[in-house]
């Protein structure tokens, strides 16, 4: 099926793309140069190597972001797990009026295979967030409510403004699933990452239920916990604050994607 | 009792703010840079680094004059990654003009600094061996980082 799908899209590159889909009239020597990475992304497609056919996709979109180049751009996308981009471009070929009837429905195809594969995240940020990103593809604050479809699996959300990176969040997407992150300024630019990913489709709120059983005294005693309770806070404060100290962010460089994870 | 609990109670702030500082990122800090004669014949710069376990990750920019040194972070998440294996070619008009190896271990908890060098000698040098990498003089040197 994926095979047919690239096919697909070279029998349109083939038969002719728009003029008005090619970006700032690419010489005749880019436009080969574009027609061979599409064909290498093709190949690496099908060779089941995500990460080299997107660049090389996203390569030929630079000089050619006709509706055939997207469609691929986006299922190889999909199949690498980047949900947000992929459904993003599914969209955009939704919207295009060049976009053949043909490829509009293997894009409505593909979000449905998304759907079928992850969950949706909707956002809560505060207004000064200029942008939130889903594992580094940005959304703006126009999209916040909307949600986006995320693979399932861990994911980092991170909250930007000003050039910089303000809060970061860890979540885990379960397939079939909605969830609803609520970000704040507050959150903390690092985590735990013993701790498990948020999961939950709505904020938890702890109600300790009174365990009716017999205690010794001492421990009924309210102000030991009192106690006890402050100096955690204070130790977690401390820590929490020791933590930002001695633990900088992971370094991001100017070779993009500036920085590679494992 | 009630002192022996509150002598627990304090020693909790120590407790907590010890589990609360984490180490430093994993990571690896790579480094970048060239002759500036090997800056004049390429005009792509692309870094493929590959734990051996999944998909290799990739890096890629343009090249203009002044654009070395590039840097880039190389993070371990999830105490996954093998020796990460590096490789950086340099291309003109997509041809293959440099390449560059180094293996690098992630050492747990700790920042480690590399420097990949683009000699000019190595311009054309592909008959180093998997295990090995151009070098300073144009020779080929153990790919594993020291």
């Amino acid at each position: 099926m994926m095979r047919r799908h690239y096919l697909a899209a070279i029998i349109l590159m083939i038969t002719g793309i728009p003029l008005s889909t090619l970006a700032d009239s690419p010489s005749e020597a880019e436009l080969q140069k574009a027609r061979e990475t599409f064909a290498l992304g093709v190949e690496l497609a099908e060779e089941g190597r995500w990460e080299r056919a997107i660049q090389a996709f996203r390569e030929v979109m630079e000089v050619m972001p006709a509706p055939p180049v997207r469609y691929n751009l986006a299922m190889v996308l999909m199949r690498h797990g980047d949900f947000p981009e992929a459904e993003d471009l599914a969209e955009s070929l939704l919207l295009d009026e060049e976009t053949s009837e043909e490829l509009k429905a293997e894009a409505v195809g593909l979000m449905m295979e998304m759907e079928g594969q992850g969950g949706r995240i909707y956002f809560d940020a505060p207004s000064t967030t200029e942008a939130i990103l889903i594992d580094g593809y940005a959304i703006g604050p126009d999209n916040y409510e909307r949600g986006y479809l995320m693979s399932a699996g861990l994911h980092l959300i991170e909250t930007f403004r000003g050039g910089r990176i303000l809060s970061r969040r860890r979540v885990e997407m379960r397939a079939g699933s909605e969830l609803r992150v609520t970000l704040s300024a507050s959150d903390p630019l690092h985590f735990d990452l013993s701790q498990p990913a948020e999961t939950k489709a709505e904020p938890v709120v702890a109600t300790p239920q009174p365990v009716e059983r017999d205690r010794p005294a001492r421990v009924k005693n309210k102000w030991i916990w009192i106690g006890v309770g402050a100096a955690v806070l204070v130790g977690v404060g401390l820590g929490v604050g020791l933590g930002i100290e001695a633990k900088p962010d992971p370094f991001v460089g100017d070779l993009q994607p500036g920085q590679l994870r494992w | 009792m009630v002192k022996r609990i509150f002598f627990s109670g304090l020693s909790l702030p120590i407790l907590a703010a010890l589990l609360a500082c984490g180490e430093a990122p994993t990571e690896i800090i790579l480094t970048i840079d060239a002759d500036p004669g090997v800056e004049a014949m390429i005009d792509h710069l692309e870094l493929i680094a590959d734990d051996g376990r999944s998909e290799p990750r990739v890096a890629s920019t343009d090249i203009e004059a002044g654009a070395f040194p590039k840097t880039i972070g190389l993070f371990e998440e999830a105490e996954a990654a093998g020796p990460i294996l590096i490789e950086v070619i340099g291309r003109l008009d997509g041809m293959r003009r440099i390449e560059a190896r180094v293996r690098i271990p992630f050492e747990e908890g700790a920042s480690i600094r590399h420097t990949i060098h683009l000699f000019e000698e190595c311009v054309g040098v592909f008959s180093c061996t998997e295990e090995t990498s151009c070098g300073r003089g144009g020779a080929c040197a153990p790919i594993d980082a020291r």
